[in-house]
């Protein structure tokens, strides 16, 4: 493996680990400083990484811890807690996508880390099965089961969260 | 489609290239906060192991041109700690790690070439040690600012030769202008250590006039009160340092600015 440096790294990810983090869902005038406060981490952690996986994945892991805190930091500042519901009374197009990366970012927290990034690599990054292997250093028949783990589960939270929200948009339309 | 496949496919509408100028933008900021961590005594240890064993393996680094500007950013980055540094190193304890960990990190992206002056200071960190208080600039952070303007002087146009070799299209723009931006702010610098209060000035202002709203405006603003407490203007240090706090209340150099001479009781009047 090249040498790593902050630099080296950030030059060549941080695209990336912009991407990334848009996809969690962070709002736009926040995304800088997340992706900074990445490699902040990175640059703090970059001799212990051991190259055990890829750096992709590494970055993406750090990525998602640091997104995590800044969503938990503006909850707590902004609003007491996340429900789709609250989705704002003149939704945009781009809010409402922007809401729903979020959401999703939320229900990825829930998955064990290793489907997590499977998941994200394949359905977010467009990552070819291959790829993703190569990059999660394991191999292709796992990804696959990890990615159907990973659906499976998703597809239950997302399914729970929708049960939920119509019931409680009728609780709110009978109390109105 | 499922609901889940919504949120993916919301997800990945949001996907769009970063504006080119973040890069740059991003790095300047990471640089310094990197340094400011350093230079404020926080997670020294830490950094200065990373920063150590990064500088090993950069002295067989390839030298990139993005390397080279980021060169400059690095001497930014010094320029930012080092008037961080300057309190800093007055009530913390007179180690020499913040000034390796600078010096290392300014000189990350150097060519072995450049690193030489620099790595031939931190050779003798007793020298800020033994006196911490005597300088409240470190003098290897400012050896770095002497090479970015030396750097500057040699290479009027790093541009041309600049041009990445495997990512064209990279925007060279706004790293050259952290560049610039850093040069000008050194030549401050050195003219303050100097005495030369009147030439600091004059680059600031000059600054300020060609990058108003920089990237290291803030630096400026701060340095700015400085200077003009040096020249004894408090009346212009305490309007600086006004403009500096309602802009960068939290800056780390807003305590400096506080402790100002801008501030003190006789100036009010």
């Amino acid at each position: 493996m090249a040498e790593l440096t902050l630099q080296s790294v950030y030059e060549a990810n941080w695209r990336f680990v912009w991407r990334c983090v848009r996809k969690m869902g962070i709002p736009d005038a926040r995304i800088e400083d997340v992706v900074q406060d990445v490699f902040i981490v990175v640059n703090r952690q970059l001799a212990a990484f051991e190259g055990r996986s890829s750096i992709q994945t590494w970055l993406y892991g750090i990525a998602f811890r640091v997104a995590q805190e800044d969503h938990r930091r503006r909850e707590r500042e902004e609003r007491p807690a996340l429900a789709p519901a609250e989705a704002p009374a003149r939704p945009d197009a781009y809010a409402e996508r922007a809401q729903a990366a979020r959401l999703l970012h939320e229900l990825l927290a829930e998955l064990p880390e290793e489907q997590r990034i499977v998941f994200v690599l394949a359905e977010l990054e467009g990552q070819s099965p291959k790829d993703v292997a190569d990059a999660t250093g394991v191999g292709i028949n796992t990804v696959y089961s990890r990615l159907r783990r990973a659906r499976e589960h998703l597809g239950r939270a997302t399914e729970r969260l929708r049960v939920r929200s119509q019931r409680e948009g009728r609780t709110r339309m009978a109390a109105g | 489609m499922t609901h889940l496949d919504e949120l993916v496919s919301a997800a990945n509408s949001l996907d769009e290239t970063p504006p080119p100028e973040a890069g740059a933008r991003m790095w300047g900021n990471v640089a310094a906060k990197v340094a400011a961590n350093v230079a404020g005594g926080a997670a020294v240890g830490v950094a200065v192991a990373t920063a150590g064993a990064n500088s090993a393996s950069a002295a067989t680094a390839a030298t990139s041109s993005f390397g080279l500007t980021l060169a400059k950013v690095g001497a930014a980055v010094a320029l930012t700690a080092g008037i961080g540094v300057g309190v800093a190193a007055v009530t913390a304890e007179p180690e020499p790690a913040p000034v390796e960990s600078v010096a290392s990190v300014g000189s990350h992206s150097n060519p072995p070439t450049r690193r030489g002056k620099t790595v031939k200071r931190t050779a003798a960190p007793e020298e800020t040690a033994a006196e911490p208080e005597a300088e409240p600039e470190p003098e290897e952070v400012l050896e770095v600012l002497d090479e970015a303007v030396d750097d500057e002087v040699d290479e009027p146009a790093p541009k041309p030769k600049a041009r990445p070799r495997k990512r064209p299209q990279r925007a060279a723009e706004p790293a050259s202008v952290l560049a610039d931006e850093s040069a000008l702010l050194g030549k401050a610098k050195v003219a303050v250590s100097a005495g030369r209060n009147k030439d600091a000035l004059a680059a600031i202002r000059d600054h300020a006039s060609k990058f108003p709203g920089g990237e290291l405006a803030e630096v400026r603003r701060a340095l700015e009160v400085k200077v003009l407490c040096n020249l004894g203007r408090t009346a212009e240090a305490r309007k600086a340092a006004d403009r500096f706090l309602l802009r960068h209340r939290r800056s780390a150099l807003a305590g400096q600015v506080r402790s100002s001479c801008a501030y003190d009781s006789d100036a009010s009047e």
